[in-house]
């Protein structure tokens, strides 16, 4: 540590100090001599106060010393300087090349002291770069994943001054490794036999953990200078890291469960945080949310969404340190109401004892008329190909024979882009199905079994489950092995076989646990067909009965339709693509910003691609004539303002390095003690000010 | 004019008609502001109280007396022709103190004087007795107009020197006295001595009137000095270093505390005490000492 003043000739006030000493001693000789009558009274009063007098005079003879000293101090502006790299560019080595790794990442917009970390950033470069000789050349990287292009090594000062004076930070994540590449690069290109890396910017956990410097640990390595702009300071941030939107299975497909994760990077528990919730940019929702130190909390609202078409929804938090990451985007796409009809093959005047008892349910849960799915149940003697008109989905329940007429009509109802999901039971008759509906089934029906029989297709002969759920299948993408549990708990006690049609393209979605398919789906001209190899009510399985039984059905009945897996629009992190598959529409052309601006997708064989995120909110286009919107969301990675381990800065750069990082002061910075000072010298004015008046 | 105004030199005269003129107007202005009294002209004295019978001076009735004892009593007075009154004047060198135009010395003359004068236009005696450290000639008592300036003189020629022994003049007095008698003592009473007030109080314990003019400056009352002061000892070698400022708040109150304490044991063996300052008219002095003389009475 250094220690030096700014203004050393003001020491030179620092002899003033003497002058209330000198004043005191000729006000002394300078005393006037008065002869007086009563000197006793003078005398005895003397030397009542005389001790205390002295003291008191004393101590404001010494403060007003210290006064006179400490403001002599202030103007020579004192300072302490932490040991600073010997740069290879203080003239002491000779022609250095140096190159500036800038940190541009989102995390340099954070606040400290109300002011961006990257203002700072930008100030000690400029500084640094101007306590360097002519004699040096300069390269300039920026690290993050939306850098602006490098400033190649060059001797034009000024030019380097004015690239970094127009640098800013970005929206988007860090790309320390790639800068540090470019650096080696720049430094390899350069003629200078000294070189050195300056790297200037927060030293975040998560960005700045690089795994090994591109120069190595060769001789030949440049000097490293860190410059920790945030001094070692700690910043506390809130971030919203994820808004995702769910069915709400149980309570009607029209709601949507919106579900909000936040997290704390902080060490203080916060609690009622206020977060709110806008669809298309209206205040929908409001709440609170307690996150503990360090942990993640979530918040879940539900959502009614009455009108179909695409919708924007934003979560936000209140503003902190990093302000990008107090909001976060989604943007959903509701699907068009789905008409589906129900043949019920197996009606029963107990209810329960319905075929179709517990379809219904779960297609339009409690009957409320707010599912997005509009279910109506007809008995076999009504169905008719005149019913199929204006119906997307057909659920063909135990319907115990298919006549021609029928099968040739559904045929052709998938055929032309609807939907029919077949399941069957103790009544279905094999050769009227497989005569009259061929193409809408898996393979040739044969039999059902037991699940007690050891047969050549049930081996083992015991209970049957449901098995190796496949969660990438759009059907079952919402469940996982938790909410999935129900599922496999179910029993399956008989099921129907099949003799598989090789030249049928299937996708089996559930499968038994003797590896029996249970629900397959096949393509058959626009339209699609489900085959479920059991009854839909509990008289083969309990899978009715089952929590899951609920979104699999409604997911299965949108799958036919043609909707699942298109609600959740694709998005992408800031500085990421947005990328539309072009299987049946005709390729956007233009792309609207969060900001206004519009600009143009990239068309490459059946995508269209958008690589200029460069600020986070909802996107929107056309296509097919309806609104397309995306979410561009915040990297969450650089909500972690927590910086890393100095034993780790100190691994991965050198000791010496790590050192400038985390000494809490920049490297050759000059901290000035004026502060310090200031308040030094306006407590002793105080004391004098008190001294005097205790002597009055 | 006496036998000795010859060798009085012209200044000397001419300070001397200045202190007579100014005893006079003292005088003058003093009995000016008195309004009194029935006994205007003749030197009454109170003797006893008697009571009142057919054939009295209803005038003499005091009805003081009356209020307080619902009985009529007579005042009788008693012809004080021969009252002899002392007047010591103090001659130390701290009476030489002047912050103003008058020293408390010339000050303390033109009282003296102004007494003289009032006691001799009375028909009464006056005597005079300067002191410093040492006794100088006294000036028996005498009834005579021509006293006067033998007074007068006496005070023009003395000059302000040496230390105050107020006990040494005190006690030459106590063993001269012989009757009853004023002993008028005109002092800074800088003299700090125990012994003073105990003569005092001796002296008036023989039926003496007594009265203590201190006569101080302005500046010893008030203590105004700011800058940092050597005071230097008027009557010795002492010098003290002292700022004013910081002892000013103990000093008044030494003082005062002093002050005081005179002024009341003067007060209740039954002697007049008066603090004169130096910066108040004679004439009003004067009138403040007659007035407690009269109020004692």
């Amino acid at each position: 540590m250094n220690f030096g003043f700014v203004n050393p000739a003001f020491l030179w006030g620092l002899l003033l100090a003497a002058v209330p000493v000198i004043i005191h001693l000729i006000n002394k000789r300078r005393a006037v001599r008065h002869e007086f009558s009563a000197i006793y009274f003078v005398e005895l009063s003397n030397k009542k106060l005389s001790a205390h007098l002295k003291l008191k005079q004393f101590l404001l003879l010494l403060l007003r010393c210290l006064l006179i000293a400490l403001l002599a101090l202030l103007m020579a502006r004192p300072y302490t300087q932490p040991e600073s790299l010997k740069l290879a560019g203080n003239g002491q080595k000779g022609p250095t090349a140096h190159v500036f790794v800038i940190d541009v990442s989102a995390s340099m917009s954070a606040l400290l002291d109300d002011k961006p970390l990257f203002n700072t950033a930008r100030k000690e470069a400029l500084r640094i770069l101007a306590g360097f000789p002519e004699s040096d050349s300069f390269g300039i990287v920026p690290a993050g994943v939306l850098a602006a292009e490098p400033f190649e090594m060059s001797f034009d000062r000024g030019a380097a001054i004015r690239y970094i004076e127009a640098l800013e930070a970005t929206p988007a994540g860090d790309d320390l490794p790639a800068a540090l590449e470019s650096a080696d690069v720049m430094l390899q290109s350069a003629s200078q036999e000294n070189k050195s890396v300056i790297i200037i910017g927060d030293f975040t956990r998560v960005g700045y953990d690089v795994q090994a410097l591109p120069w190595g640990n060769s001789d030949e390595q440049p000097e490293t200078l860190l410059v920790d702009v945030r001094k070692g300071q700690a910043i506390d941030n809130l971030a919203l890291t994820e808004l995702r939107a769910e069915r709400s299975y149980f309570t009607g497909s029209a709601d949507w469960n919106i579900k909000i994760s936040a997290v704390d990077y902080s060490d203080k528990n916060v609690s009622s945080l206020p977060v709110s919730v806008f669809i298309n940019g209206e205040n929908s929702a409001n709440g609170f949310i307690d996150i503990a130190a360090g942990a993640t909390a979530e918040k879940e609202f539900i959502q009614r969404f009455d009108s179909t078409g695409a919708v924007s929804i934003e979560a936000r938090i209140q503003t902190d340190a990093l302000a990008s990451d107090n909001s976060r985007y989604l943007a959903l796409d509701i699907s068009e109401t789905v008409r589906v009809l129900v043949v019920d093959g197996e009606p029963s005047d107990t209810t329960y004892r319905d075929e179709v008892f517990y379809l219904s349910r779960a297609l339009d849960p409690g009957g409320l008329n707010r599912a997005r799915l509009l279910p109506e149940v007809i008995t076999p003697d009504r169905l008719t190909p005149a019913v199929l008109n204006e119906k997307d989905v057909v659920f063909l329940c135990h319907l115990a024979v298919m006549p021609a007429d029928m099968g040739a009509a559904l045929s052709e109802f998938v055929k032309s882009g609807g939907g029919i999901f077949i399941s069957v039971g103790k009544n279905t008759d094999a050769d009227s199905y497989n005569a009259n509906v061929p193409a809408l089934l898996p393979g040739e029906l044969r039999y059902s079994i037991k699940a007690g029989e050891a047969t050549a297709d049930n081996q083992a002969g015991t209970t049957l489950h449901l098995a190796g759920l496949d969660y990438s299948h759009p059907i079952l993408d919402i469940f996982n092995d938790e909410n999935a549990a129900s599922l496999y708990a179910a029993r399956i006690n008989e099921y129907y076989t099949y003799h598989p049609d090789p030249s049928r393209e299937k996708e089996t979605i559930l499968k038994l646990s003797n590896n029996a398919p249970a629900l397959v789906a096949m393509r058959y001209g626009k339209g699609m067909s489900m085959f479920y190899a059991g009854t839909i009510d509990r008289d083969w399985n309990d899978i009715a009965i089952q929590p899951g039984f609920l979104p699999l059905i409604q997911e299965s009945a949108l799958y036919l339709a043609g909707f699942s897996g298109e609600s959740l629009s694709p998005g992408a992190v800031v500085g990421g693509n947005i990328e539309v598959a072009l299987e049946k529409s005709v390729a956007p052309r233009q792309i609207s910003t969060p900001s206004g601006r519009k600009l143009a997708f990239s068309v490459a064989d059946n995508s269209a691609v958008f690589n200029g995120t460069d600020e986070t909110g909802i996107y929107s286009t056309e296509m097919d004539g309806r609104s397309r919107l995306f979410a561009v969301n915040f990297d969450t990675r650089e909500s972690d303002l927590r910086q890393e381990e100095a034993s780790r800065i100190e691994a991965i750069f050198g000791k010496e390095a790590a050192l400038s990082a985390l000494s809490g002061t920049l490297p050759g910075q000059r901290d000035e003690k004026n502060n310090e000072l200031t308040w030094l010298l306006l407590l002793i004015f105080l004391a004098e000010l008190l001294i005097i008046r205790w002597l009055n | 004019m006496n036998g000795s105004s010859h060798l009085l030199s012209p200044e000397l005269i001419n300070r001397l008609g200045n202190l007579q003129l100014k005893a006079r107007m003292a005088a003058e202005g003093a009995m000016t502001g008195l309004h009194r009294s029935p006994h205007h002209g003749s030197s009454i004295e109170f003797a006893e109280h008697r009571e009142y019978t057919p054939g009295d001076d209803p005038r003499h009735i005091d009805w003081k007396a009356f209020a307080r004892l619902d009985r009529f009593y007579i005042k009788v007075f008693e012809d004080e022709t021969n009252l002899r009154a002392w007047l010591l004047l103090d001659c130390s060198k701290s009476m030489a103190y002047a912050s103003g135009e008058e020293s408390k010395f010339d000050y303390a003359k033109v009282l003296a004087a102004a007494c003289a004068y009032l006691l001799l236009r009375q028909q009464d005696s006056a005597g005079l007795l300067t002191f410093g450290d040492t006794l100088d000639p006294h000036i028996p008592p005498r009834s005579t107009w021509t006293h006067f300036n033998e007074i007068t003189e006496a005070l023009v020629r003395k000059e302000a020197s040496g230390k105050t022994d107020i006990v040494k003049a005190l006690d030459w007095l106590a063993g001269s006295l012989t009757g009853r008698s004023i002993v008028i003592l005109l002092s800074d009473m800088l003299d700090v001595r125990e012994d003073v007030l105990k003569l005092l109080k001796q002296i008036r314990s023989r039926k003496n009137d007594v009265a203590v003019l201190q006569i101080l400056d302005p500046h010893e009352v008030d203590f105004p000095f700011e800058r940092l002061t050597e005071f230097v000892d008027m009557e010795g070698e002492r010098i003290v270093f002292a700022d004013p400022d910081g002892i000013r708040a103990e000093y008044l109150r030494l003082f005062s505390e002093y002050c005081d304490g005179i002024g009341r044991e003067c007060l209740r063996n039954g002697m007049v005490y008066r603090k004169i300052v130096t910066s108040m008219p004679h004439h009003e002095a004067l009138l403040g000492f007659l007035r407690a003389r009269e109020g004692r009475k």
